[in-house]
């Protein structure tokens, strides 16, 4: 069985061939992306981000409302808790307007990361069944978390017109934070939904990280009121500071850090290219062990 | 035939499963925790050979069975070669698409329509979605549920789902088609169908794998039998001679010994398969008209909710010929959790004299989850069973019954005088 002669001969034959040949051995080490794969299997992204879409608010009374009421009560109880008890100083702006624009980012962040960090074990099924680009599991989630924030910011734009805050050149800025937000979630939610595969752990541990997070992230209040001896360490050891209060500064303005923002955009890069490595590279055992 | 129309050309595959003995960290606290205790020992390791450097090459329009016990590798291959998991060594070229149908129905959403789960599913499935645009009303048709498109497939029936699903599944344009036990899904209907269709896409010059333990279909369909052992590829022959390979190898050391089959974890859940008399011993040969009596011992780590537990019944020669569900009413089984220990019992066995081989599995709604197939061969003895004097016949058919025979005309006193006519 198996001359390695006759393998040579196939070789030459196939490589005439019309149809696609694809050949299938063992892979060792760092995985390449294979963007051809998974151009071939665009549409399943798709699919997968209309079945969650779909999923989410069928037989809800409410419906998609929930999309709008979800940040609206959040930030009002962020108002009350970090505006009207702590007082925390927000320099004219209406409080209410600093939570609800803080907790755009972190929404972003928070929804992408906890909900591809589950998806490969929600999803084991077709990942023990069938063949298709595992990246696309975790992938998929994000259309429907980035449909959630584009009506956030609709909802935005209408309170900065009801609260009378004109819109300034700032909001230029604002792409490039929701861009860092996005890499840094996939960086991370990419290495925490490989991990799941193996480690249920994941389950309990991602819920209490982000709460942890939040609370050292400029969600309820701005970076500025960070006494300042302080503020360089906490806008660079959370890379998730600086774009989450400079999405804010980009609707309501107050002190901006460019700098750090520049600084968490590179981190984010790297973060984004570590969770790809990392999940290309252990994707090939998931089908086994999931 | 030239080289040119190789399709699938394996060289020298293997597949190994690293097992750790007994020692199953699911907590990354659990893990660390005996490398602190153990810090020294290294982790012990099985070796579960699924494959074992097999080599072959599938000539374009070949239709070939895979035959072999459970655990031969035949499922292993069809996983390979659909990529699904990776070979440990060795090589495979596949030239064309490769569309498998395993496991039909993977990847449905209960609450998601009929119409919105056929363009997820095809999409799963890799078909583009102007493709599935383009067969949808064909899709719809050989499924039969143009009525409910607009209904969540949860409210469908078990086998509307499982139409739903192989339709899906059974229209990829793909040229080479990976088809494991699929064809013993739905009604006698359906299955007709089915193996219409494959017969169709066979006939279509595509390449076709199939896995199934249905001899008439396979006979129907295949020319080619490939023959699996513990990993390794023991055969490869015209089917005829490769299915007598088969039988001969599963007629073998398996049916003389009684005592519980010992699946280990071979399986997700099934741990014990075995079956016994009146007095609870394990026995391997039941008298005709006589009581089945199938123990089934399963262990679910997870909670399994509504399970639906099935004994099948096959012929020596895999005719089909019982099925056994568990109730899916008020009695119906409401969890596994941990060892569970299950008895399903037939009174009176209505099978005629012979070799039976017994499988077992796990379902729920339409979905198989596991099945464990022909591990148990059983014979039915022949004997007086219903006191009429006769038992069964040399030529006794299928199954057997219980008869009740009266005349009734014409009357009792006038049969001396019809007999002397």
């Amino acid at each position: 069985m198996g001359a390695s002669c006759e393998a040579e001969t196939i070789v030459a034959t196939f490589d005439s061939h019309p149809l696609d040949v694809v050949v299938i051995r063992p892979k060792r080490g760092l995985a390449p992306l294979d963007l051809r794969l998974l151009w071939q299997f665009r549409d399943l992204l798709w699919a997968f981000a209309d079945r969650d879409i779909r999923l989410r608010y069928r037989q809800t009374a409410l419906g998609v409302a929930w999309v709008v009421l979800q940040p609206l009560l959040g930030a009002s109880v962020f108002a009350v808790v970090f505006g009207i008890i702590a007082k925390i100083p927000s320099h004219g702006v209406p409080y209410f307007l600093v939570t609800y624009s803080g907790l755009l980012g972190w929404t972003l962040l928070f929804g992408s990361i906890s909900r591809m960090s589950m998806s490969l074990v929600a999803n084991s099924n077709l990942i023990r069944r069938v063949f298709f680009p595992r990246l696309l599991v975790p992938l998929g989630v994000i259309p429907s978390v980035l449909l959630d924030f584009g009506v956030s910011l609709s909802v935005m734009l209408i309170l900065m017109v009801v609260y009378r805050v004109p819109p300034t050149w700032g909001l230029l800025v604002a792409p490039v934070c929701i861009l860092t937000i996005l890499c840094l979630a996939v960086g991370v939610g990419l290495v925490a939904a490989s991990l799941a595969v193996r480690f249920r752990d994941i389950q309990h541990i991602v819920p209490f990280g982000m709460q942890l997070l939040m609370y050292a992230s400029p969600v309820g209040y701005a970076a500025a009121v960070v006494p300042a001896k302080y503020r360089d360490a906490f806008l660079l050891l959370n890379p998730a500071a600086a774009p989450i209060d400079m999405l804010r500064w980009s609707f309501v303005g107050g002190e901006p850090h460019f700098k750090y923002l520049a600084y968490a955009f590179l981190v984010s890069l790297v973060a984004m290219l570590i969770g790809l490595f990392t999940f290309r590279s252990v994707e090939r055992e998931f089908a086994d062990v999931i | 035939m030239s080289s040119e129309d190789v399709a699938i050309a394996a060289r020298g595959v293997t597949k190994t499963y690293r097992i750790e003995q007994r020692l199953e960290h699911s907590t990354a606290a659990e893990a660390l925790l005996h490398r602190i205790r153990r810090p020294l020992r290294a982790p012990k390791f099985e070796m579960l050979h699924a494959l074992q450097d097999v080599s072959f090459d599938i000539h374009r329009g070949d239709i070939v069975a895979l035959l072999g016990r459970n655990g031969a590798g035949k499922s292993t291959l069809l996983k390979v070669l659909s990529r699904i998991t990776e070979p440990t060594a060795g090589e495979i070229r596949v030239a064309g698409r490769v569309a498998s149908l395993i496991e039909v129905g993977t990847g449905f959403q209960p609450e998601l329509t009929g119409r919105e789960n056929i363009f997820l599913n095809g999409a799963i499935l890799g078909m583009r979605r102007r493709e599935i645009a383009r067969r949808f009303d064909e899709i719809v048709d050989f499924a039969g549920v143009e009525r409910f498109l607009d209904t969540p497939v949860k409210r469908y029936s078990s086998g509307m789902y499982v139409r739903l699903a192989f339709a899906v599944a059974a229209h990829l344009d793909a040229d080479i088609l990976l088809v494991d036990e699929v064809l013993s899904v739905g009604d006698a209907d359906f299955q007709k169908k089915s193996l219409g269709k494959m017969e169709q896409v066979a006939g279509s010059g595509r390449t076709v794998l199939f896995v199934s333990h249905d001899a008439a279909a396979l006979e129907a369909l295949c020319r080619t039998g490939f023959v699996f052992d513990a990993g390794r590829m023991v055969l490869q022959a015209p089917l005829k001679q490769a299915l007598g390979a088969y039988y001969r190898m599963v007629g073998g050391p398996a049916a003389a010994t009684d005592g519980p089959i010992d699946l280990g974890h071979d399986y997700r859940y099934f741990r014990e398969i075995d079956l016994v008399d009146d007095a609870g011993q394990s026995t391997r040969v039941i008298p005709l008209g006589g009581e089945l009596n199938v123990r089934l011992t399963i262990e679910a780590d997870d909670p399994f909710d509504s399970p639906i537990l099935v004994v099948r019944i096959d012929t020596e020669k895999g005719q089909r010929v019982l099925v056994l569900r568990s109730p899916r009413n008020d009695k119906a089984i409401r969890r596994l959790h941990g060892r569970c220990q299950f008895s399903c019992r037939v009174p009176a066995l209505p099978l005629a004299p012979g070799d039976y081989r017994l499988s077992v599995a796990l379902t729920r709604r339409s979905t198989e989850h596991e099945t464990v197939d022909s591990q148990l061969n059983f014979s039915v003895r022949n004997g007086d069973a219903f006191g009429d004097g006769w038992g069964a016949g040399a030529n006794p058919g299928v199954c057997v019954a219980a008869s009740d025979w009266r005349q009734f005309e014409p009357a009792l006193e006038r049969i001396a005088t019809h007999e002397a006519c």
